[in-house]
């Protein structure tokens, strides 16, 4: 099943226990404990439910949805940073997140550090981003303050830094999450060409974003979500023509 | 197969060289005395342990105040790196959100920045121990000095692997490890030597973690000797504590993401 396939999700369900959210800490669980674990293991929210969805190999896939719909925790359940509940999920190939807005950076480390600490860690060596750090830099179009501290950076500018750093990974699959409605226009651009690229080398991508016209032009197929559930896989503007319907429906 | 693993371990290692030099970068950024902070503390604490104990309570240790310095020493590794330790996942959220790598090695690179500032210690205090004429630094240093920083790295990681872990979902361990280092501070014996613990408590030392890691360094630092009973003890808390913090890691990594 997975020769052709980059990503196979088999009636994947994915519940939040809500204990987790709430502020209860170690009290009553040392008072109560009887109530606590209960209160614990009863309290749970389904984020995704009987999700089935195979993404072909070098494939573009956009995923779209209202807030709360399961968008996110589709694309944590690709990256493998939670597991489904029930369901299997089968990825194949080496994972890059686009990460958001200046996730993983330390304000206090310059642009060239913060370069080196997210490359290595969204998986290359560190001689490997040695070698790019000049393209990366180039890329990103802050030659001039890539050496003070990421703390005064403007978002624009943070923004780009985090692209162009994912931009020279080698990833055989790519998670974007809503990070190209940031920056200018004309970094807007460079990023939507860079992901043409990737496409064109055969990337398998999966998009999450509001932005239905840039999703358009960049999926294959779109996977319309709604309430937790798959209500929809297959042509983009079928989907976005459902999406849209649903709304002022 | 083993080209594939060799690459993991390799990558494994240079994330560990990238977190740890972020960290000790930003350490003292900001700050105007920089690394001499990791000696003033252990200094200052001597300093009043020394007033207190051999100033006013006249404790009968010769040499009390090298004595001290052998033990704050690596008392202050230990006690930094725990301290660390809660805030290990919670304080990276958005790496353990999003990005799937091995998130114990956030752990393994606070306890090695930590360890650096240790070592990097320890040259000073041998030219102290050295003008306080108690010892001079001995060749079994070459070799026990490794020994027991491999010890301690380990008992430490464990022991902070699994706090890192339960305080994802609760923050009353950052409270509850603060009372009980200081606790703990008291019960070890590092502002005292083990035999003038009364008999009926003796048997009680056995259950200190860090008593056996704290009596050897000071065995090492002052008598140039390597304690292997003490080496002995810690080898097997240090199983245990990475034992432990592995198995409560991996028990709960999967719902730090949805916790946090």
């Amino acid at each position: 099943m997975t020769g052709t396939n980059a990503i196979v999700f088999d009636r994947v369900g994915k519940t939040y226990s809500l204990a987790l959210h709430r502020a209860g800490g170690m009290k009553s669980l040392l008072l109560q404990p009887r109530r606590a674990l209960a209160h614990m293991r009863s309290g749970r929210r389904q984020v995704l439910d009987d999700v089935s969805l195979a993404v072909r190999r070098g494939e573009s896939l956009g995923v779209i949805g209202r807030n709360g719909a399961g968008k996110s925790t589709l694309l944590a359940l690709i990256a493998g940073v939670i597991r489904p509940s029930t369901g299997s999920i089968v990825v194949a190939g080496r994972v890059s997140p686009l990460l958001e807005l200046g996730a993983g950076f330390h304000p206090e480390l310059t642009g060239r550090d913060n370069i080196m600490l997210n490359g290595v860690l969204l998986g290359l060596r560190r001689a490997e981003v040695r070698e790019r750090i000049e393209q990366i830099i180039a890329f990103s179009e802050l030659e001039e303050s890539i050496d003070e501290p990421v703390r005064v950076y403007s978002t624009g500018m943070l923004a780009r830094l985090g692209f162009s750093v994912a931009a020279h990974l080698d990833p055989e699959i790519l998670l974007v999450d809503e990070t190209l409605a940031v920056g200018d226009a004309a970094f807007q651009a460079k990023c939507i060409a860079k992901i043409g690229e990737f496409r064109a080398r055969g990337v398998t991508t999966v998009f999450v974003s509001h932005n239905l016209e840039q999703l358009a032009g960049l999926c294959d197929r779109a996977a319309l979500l709604v309430a937790h559930r798959l209500e929809y896989v297959g042509d983009v503007a079928e989907a976005i023509a459902r999406y849209r319907e649903g709304r002022s429906g | 197969m083993r080209d594939a693993r060799a690459a993991r371990w390799g990558y494994y290692r240079d994330l560990v060289i990238t977190l740890t030099m972020k960290e000790v970068k930003v350490r003292y950024k900001r700050t105007v005395l920089g690394y001499a902070w990791s000696l003033l503390n252990p200094v200052v604490y001597a300093v009043t342990y020394w007033i207190a104990f051999k100033a006013i309570l006249n404790v009968r240790i010769e040499g009390y105040f090298a004595f001290l310095l052998a033990g704050l020493f690596p008392w202050q590794w230990l006690s930094n790196s725990l301290l660390l330790a809660p805030n290990a996942f919670v304080a990276n959220a958005p790496l353990v959100k999003k990005i799937a790598f091995p998130r114990y090695l956030i752990v393994a690179s606070s306890v090695a920045t930590e360890g650096l500032h240790f070592l990097l210690a320890l040259p000073v205090f041998a030219i102290a121990v050295v003008a306080y004429d108690r010892a001079a630094p001995a060749w079994s240093w070459l070799w026990g000095v490794p020994v027991l920083f491999m010890l301690q790295a380990a008992v430490i990681y464990g022991i902070a692997l699994a706090v890192a872990s339960c305080n994802v979902f609760f923050r009353d361990i950052e409270r509850l490890l603060v009372l009980a280092l200081t606790v703990l501070f008291f019960l070890t014996p590092v502002i005292y030597e083990p035999q003038m613990v009364p008999a009926l408590f003796q048997p009680w030392l056995a259950f200190n973690p860090f008593a056996p890691l704290i009596v050897a360094w000071r065995t090492l630092l002052l008598g140039g000797t390597l304690d292997m009973h003490a080496v002995h003890a810690s080898a097997w808390i240090a199983v245990v504590a990475v034992t432990v913090g592995h198995l409560v890691f991996h028990q709960l990594q999967w719902k730090f993401a949805e916790a946090m």
